[in-house]
């Protein structure tokens, strides 16, 4: 048998303690009835643009420093298309290839 | 580069679009002539070349993280096909 | 004619009511519709609720603005709360939307009344308005042609006067090449002039809200009133919108305008091209300085389109999926896959499915780089391009479109025909630069457009040309008869 090497990555998910969603002004109120905090944004109405949370860049910058990442001073985000219910745009914004924090 | 009903029938998949195989065939003829008329792009060298996402350089806006609760989750649930008191329901996901 | 600034004259010295206007306008657009089919919705009560509403204000002169009273129809790409707006597609035939665009909230506002909403390609996908699920417009100058597209029904609605003005949006030519022609003026701004919040996303990085109108004045002054920053919107500029309708008559007397040589060359009707020469000349006699320039990517600027644009909207449009709004077809469907596979087959027509498939394509995994990555580095080029030729000139001018309206069915068996009827105005979305298309003289009665391309966020300037220019020609002042009778 061939000798192999596990390798694993970890995709870690941390919710942010910020009043409003990362794309809209909702509130993010634990325990609201569903579908009650919600816009025409954070449903993917046709037309709603998103308009990024300061506050969540900068909790990710202090998560990036505890982890001793390097913090891009240029950042993008990019789609990650798929289809699924509580997708309502059909993709994710995310990062790709030049994200906020890495090398940490 | 030739498009074949093939390929098609991945990407469609992939977009979520059922294709019946003569459309197959043809969106891969119309598709097929449409990438080939682009490859004209490769007659250009552009490896030193930044590529422009947004026309308009500017450092996206972004806001305050000051809640402000949207009116319009009545209208928004209103526009949903099939619905559940407050919920938007849809076939099984795991056949 | 019936402009904006001569209607609000009208209105404010009390000589008709917004009530009257706004019942004429719906007469007449019960009279041609049926004909043209411009709209596709039209906001009767909302309509006379408005004028109502704009009536009090102007009794009471209240803060008034040119637009105070004066009826407007919209492109059904712009999301109205409460009008239903499709974007000329059977996926979203019956979606009311639940907030209304930030030019919409705008027009509101400055107290303009809404007609109701105007027929397009399907999600601007398209050059001839043959791509709407709910039928083709016509031409007013002739109903056998295409109006242009994808804003072939405000353009129609307009060049007939079925309404004031209108917006329109444009993301390779959408607003121009219609303008052109149905013989009105057309303005696409620069990328980021005007928000684009509740303006349903064809390619994002292209796409753009503007004035449709009967003449400069009006494209000045409606652009004033939509114009500027908005938090709603993160790509809308944050700089001050200048005043484009004390700038207008300025003239032209020592502007440099570039003729680029490359946009005289190859499927350019002579006779179009006669047209522009001619254009050319009375921009001399104006006292203009006129000289040939080079934009020597020109030639790619529409494969580079082909494959950015598709791109983008075929993320765009994976939100429509049956979940939350719009169409949901196979019903009963077991799984939810087949759900979306229903949905998005039978709501997508044949346009936009090919977009999609495209876009898909290019995107998908070991293409990106060939295809998208190599497009946005071209893109690079053209903008390179005009910003060099910029250094020398004030504005750019060329033909909006290679040829005048053509003929339904001339050009939809195959779509890079189609594609190729905007080979003048794309250029602009993909360096995000403003083009303004003016009417410039006939071709066999049918109406021919002159484009005018200028340094990002110097809309002023071209709007100043094109309002030398309107001024010493009689080409705005004609209007088309077909069967269309003027009202009272
Ligand atoms: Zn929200």
């Amino acid at each position: 048998m061939k000798p192999y090497e596990p390798v694993i990555g970890l995709e870690v998910h941390a919710q942010l303690l910020t009043q409003t969603k990362i794309f809209c002004e909702c509130p993010t109120a634990f325990g609201a009835p569903p579908n009650n905090q919600i816009c025409p944004v954070c449903t993917g109405q046709p037309g709603a643009l998103p308009v990024l949370n300061r506050t969540a860049v900068e909790y990710a910058i202090r998560a990036g420093l505890a982890l001793n990442c390097r913090i891009a001073a240029t950042s993008v985000f990019a789609r990650k298309n798929y289809f699924y219910p509580d997708l309502p745009k059909g993709y994710q914004i995310s990062q790709y290839d030049r994200p906020l924090c890495q090398e940490g | 580069m030739a498009i074949t009903a093939e390929d098609i029938r991945y990407i469609a998949e992939l977009a979520r679009l059922h294709l019946a195989p003569e459309e197959a065939a043809r969106y891969a003829e119309h598709a097929g002539r449409i990438v080939e008329y682009v490859a004209q792009l490769n007659r250009l060298a552009t490896a030193s070349v930044e590529p422009t996402a947004h026309a308009v350089e500017a450092a996206g806006f972004s806001r305050e993280d000051l809640p402000r609760p949207s009116d319009a989750a009545a209208a928004i649930l209103a526009n949903a096909p099939a619905r559940d008191g407050d919920l938007f329901t849809v076939p099984k996901v795991l056949g | 004619m019936k402009t904006i600034h001569a209607l609000a004259k009208r209105l404010q010295a009390g000589e008709v009511t917004s009530a009257a206007l706004t019942e004429q306008y719906l007469a007449r657009i019960a009279e041609l519709n049926p004909a043209l089919n411009a709209y596709l919705t039209v906001a009767g009560d909302l309509a006379m609720a408005d004028a109502r509403t704009a009536d009090d204000r102007l009794r009471r002169r209240a803060d008034l603005t040119p637009l105070t009273g004066v009826p407007i129809a919209i492109k059904d790409v712009i999301v109205t709360k409460g009008i239903r707006t499709t974007c000329g597609s059977k996926i979203l035939a019956d979606y009311l939307p639940p907030y209304d665009a930030t030019v919409i909230a705008r027009l509101r506002a400055a107290g303009a009344v809404i007609l109701g909403k105007c027929n397009m390609d399907e999600f601007a996908m398209g050059s001839s308005n043959e791509h709407s699920a709910f039928g083709p417009v016509k031409n007013p100058w002739d109903t056998s042609r295409i109006p242009g597209g994808s804003s072939g029904g405000p353009a129609a609605a307009v060049a007939a006067d079925c309404c004031a003005a209108a917006l329109g949006s444009d993301t390779g030519g959408s607003i121009r090449q219609p303008a052109s022609h149905c013989g009105i003026v057309g303005c696409k701004p620069t990328y980021g002039r005007v928000s684009r919040y509740g303006l349903v996303a064809f390619a994002s990085s292209l796409d753009q809200i503007g004035p449709m109108t009967k003449d400069v004045r009006d494209a000045a002054l409606l652009l004033e009133a939509i114009a500027g920053f908005d938090p709603n919107d993160s790509t809308a500029l944050n700089v001050p919108v200048p005043s484009y309708q004390t700038e207008l008559e300025r003239g032209v007397r020592g502007l440099k305008i570039g003729v680029p040589k490359e946009y005289f060359v190859g499927g350019l009707d002579p006779e179009v091209a006669a047209c522009i020469r001619s254009a050319i000349d009375t921009m001399k006699a104006l006292g203009a300085e006129v000289s040939d320039i080079s934009l020597p990517h020109t030639e790619y600027a529409v494969p580079c389109y082909y494959i950015i644009a598709p791109a983008e909207a075929s993320a765009n449009l994976a939100r429509y999926d049956g979940v939350r709004f719009g169409l949901r077809a196979g019903n009963g469907a077991v799984s939810l896959k087949a759900m979306y596979g229903a949905t998005r087959t039978d709501g997508f027509g044949p346009e936009v499915t090919l977009r999609i498939l495209l876009g898909t394509y290019v995107l998908s995994s070991g293409y990106y780089d060939a295809y998208y990555r190599k497009a946005q580095q071209v893109r690079t080029l053209i903008k390179q391009d005009f910003l060099t030729a910029f250094n020398a000139v004030d504005a750019i001018l060329t033909p909006t479109a290679p040829t005048t309206a053509f003929r339904f069915g001339e050009k939809t068996a195959d779509p890079l025909q189609m594609y190729l009827s905007d080979i003048y105005t794309i250029s602009c979305n993909l360096a995000g630069l403003p083009g303004v298309s003016i009417p410039c003289g006939f071709v066999n009665r049918l109406p021919v457009g002159l484009q005018l391309i200028g340094r990002p966020l110097d809309e002023a300037t071209l709007l100043r040309i094109a309002y030398a220019y309107e001024q010493a020609t009689p080409w705005h002042t004609q209007q088309p008869e077909a069967g269309i009778s003027q009202p009272s």
